[in-house]
């Protein structure tokens, strides 16, 4: 493959997509399916949400029960989703791109963004790119990769690259690359592109045709960004994900499961403690938090939350992350629990409170003595009794000990 | 760290909940019918120690828990006199053959962490 160097202007966006990737992270790890006819369910394991060529030749298509599935082709294999699963290939793929790239979005479930500007040097040419994000990408994915200018450019040339492959899209050609695209892909409201259609404008080629006023005058700001777009300028940037040190992760692993909703608070209560000591995020104020909790089947249950103000405080950060666990369905017990405090601030002032200063001062007296005791001895000897589930049949799930943890 | 002590596995170097009222080891002595006769704890370095006669079996009972998992537990409980009048809760791991000792109280009835 010959090297060429190309412009910089024209390749300042890279997307790596991979269309319908919870399916294809499933039949990655089936390659026994490979030529069988194969669907994945929906969540609630009713419909089929997704069907691969070999089924759709049957017949079967997304939306259709699994029992019309079934009745049309036997030899049907019907796969569970798991969505924790495919969360899981979802952030490595966002690890993938920022290997190449330090600024990156994740979109979507299987589409990610990453902002080439400055690594030229890096990657002279265009195949330098495809190599170093295909070199972390399993093959059996069939990931495809786009490189435009723009965002909108780069997403399209991704999605029309086969399997393996990768579109660059140069500035100048943007525009005629995105021509007989539909409407919908614009960055329009449903009701804009239904607009469109009803005055017959079917393809981004006919809407960049118009004159600018005429589509801003039409529908806003929205009409004149979208018709940018359209035109290969899409002005919308890329939102990069938080840089690693404004983030603070913990993890907890369990096994067995979680099944109450009590030992997943108390997980979340050491967690939290924690991630506040972490040298990142000590004497640093949060802004958001995310909690995410996986099940052994691959469930997932997620939240996020941002807050109104930055918070410092402990008790605050664990009364929003209480309210959070206390009203949540979970897809089953969990066995992974995950706390990211993101958005940190950098240090500030902390005001004290003036009703409950003994109280407050005991807290730290003893905060401080564990302090010592874990630096003398390695770990807390001070623990406390929680339960865990007080049902259970077996006495040893019914309560534990919880290392004190300021 | 085994699948049945419920523990949970933090980040590296930090430990999480610690379960209360873990079983203990123990040997025991059985009759033909797989009933305890005689039962020797073990110390804390494993050693057992002076065996003592089952003077009477008072209660009988067994635990399937999470069959339907791979790491499932079935316990055979026995709750037993030992000669003196001590009362002693055992159980057999009816998957592994082992005796262990555990305090066992009805989920519920207890109200307070061992």
């Amino acid at each position: 493959m010959s090297t060429v160097r190309l412009d910089v202007p024209s390749r300042s966006v890279a997307c790596l997509a991979i269309p319908s990737l919870a399916f294809q992270c499933e039949l990655a790890g089936r390659p026994g399916l490979q030529g069988a006819p194969v669907a994945l369910s929906d969540e609630a394991r009713g419909r089929v949400a997704d069907a691969n060529r070999e089924a759709a030749a049957h017949g079967v298509r997304a939306g259709m029960t699994l029992r019309d599935a079934v009745g049309l082709c036997p030899t049907l294999h019907v796969l569970e989703p798991r969505p924790a699963h495919v969360a899981r290939y979802a952030d490595a793929l966002v690890e993938v791109m920022a290997a190449v790239s330090p600024l990156v979005e994740a979109a979507e479930h299987g589409i990610v963004f990453a902002d080439l500007r400055g690594t030229e040097g890096l990657y002279p040419a265009i195949q330098d790119v495809q190599r170093a994000v295909f070199a972390g990408v399993p093959a059996a994915l069939a990931p495809r990769l786009g490189i435009a200018g723009h965002r909108l450019t780069a997403l399209v040339a991704a999605t029309r690259a086969g399997p393996g492959a990768t579109v660059h899209v140069t500035t100048e050609d943007a525009a005629a690359f995105l021509a007989p695209e539909p409407v919908s892909c614009l960055p329009l409201s449903v009701e804009a592109v239904e607009r469109l259609r009803l005055l017959g404008i079917d393809t981004c080629g006919q809407f960049a045709a118009l004159p600018r006023h005429a589509v801003e005058a039409q529908f806003g700001f929205e009409g004149g960004a979208a018709w940018l777009a359209a035109c290969g300028e899409d002005p919308r940037p890329l939102y990069p994900r938080p840089w690693e040190r404004e983030r603070v992760v913990e993890q907890v692993q369990a096994e067995p499961p979680l099944v109450s909703r009590e030992s997943v608070l108390h997980a979340l209560e050491q967690m939290l403690g924690r991630a506040l000591r972490h040298p990142r995020a000590r004497h640093r104020f949060v802004r958001q938090v995310r909690l995410r909790g996986e099940t052994e089947r691959g469930g997932l249950w997620e939240r996020e939350q941002v807050l109104r103000e930055p918070v410092g405080d402990r008790a605050r950060l664990w009364t929003l992350l209480r309210s959070l666990v206390e009203y949540a369905t979970f897809p089953g017990p969990l066995s992974l629990v995950t706390l990211e405090l993101s958005g940190l601030t950098r240090e500030s002032g902390r005001q004290r409170s003036l009703l409950d200063v003994e109280q407050t001062r005991r807290r730290e007296q003893l905060d401080e003595m564990v302090r010592h005791l874990k630096v003398r001895f390695g770990a807390s000897p001070i623990a406390r009794v929680v339960d865990v589930e007080p049902w259970h049949r077996l006495p040893e799930r019914r309560y534990a000990l919880l290392e004190y943890d300021p | 760290m085994s699948r049945q002590d419920g523990r949970l596995r933090a980040g590296p170097s930090t430990a999480s909940l610690r379960p209360l009222g873990l079983p203990r080891g123990l040997t025991v002595r059985c009759d033909a019918a797989g009933q305890p006769l005689a039962v020797a704890r073990t110390d804390a370095r494993g050693r057992p120690g002076p065996e003592l006669d089952v003077e009477r079996v008072e209660e009988v009972w067994r635990l399937a828990e999470a069959w339907w998992r791979e790491a499932s537990q079935a316990r055979t409980y026995y709750r037993v006199i030992l000669e003196g009048g001590r009362p002693l809760t055992l159980f057999r791991d009816d998957a592994a053959g082992a005796w262990f000792e555990q305090s066992y109280t009805s989920p519920g009835r207890s109200g307070a962490a061992p």
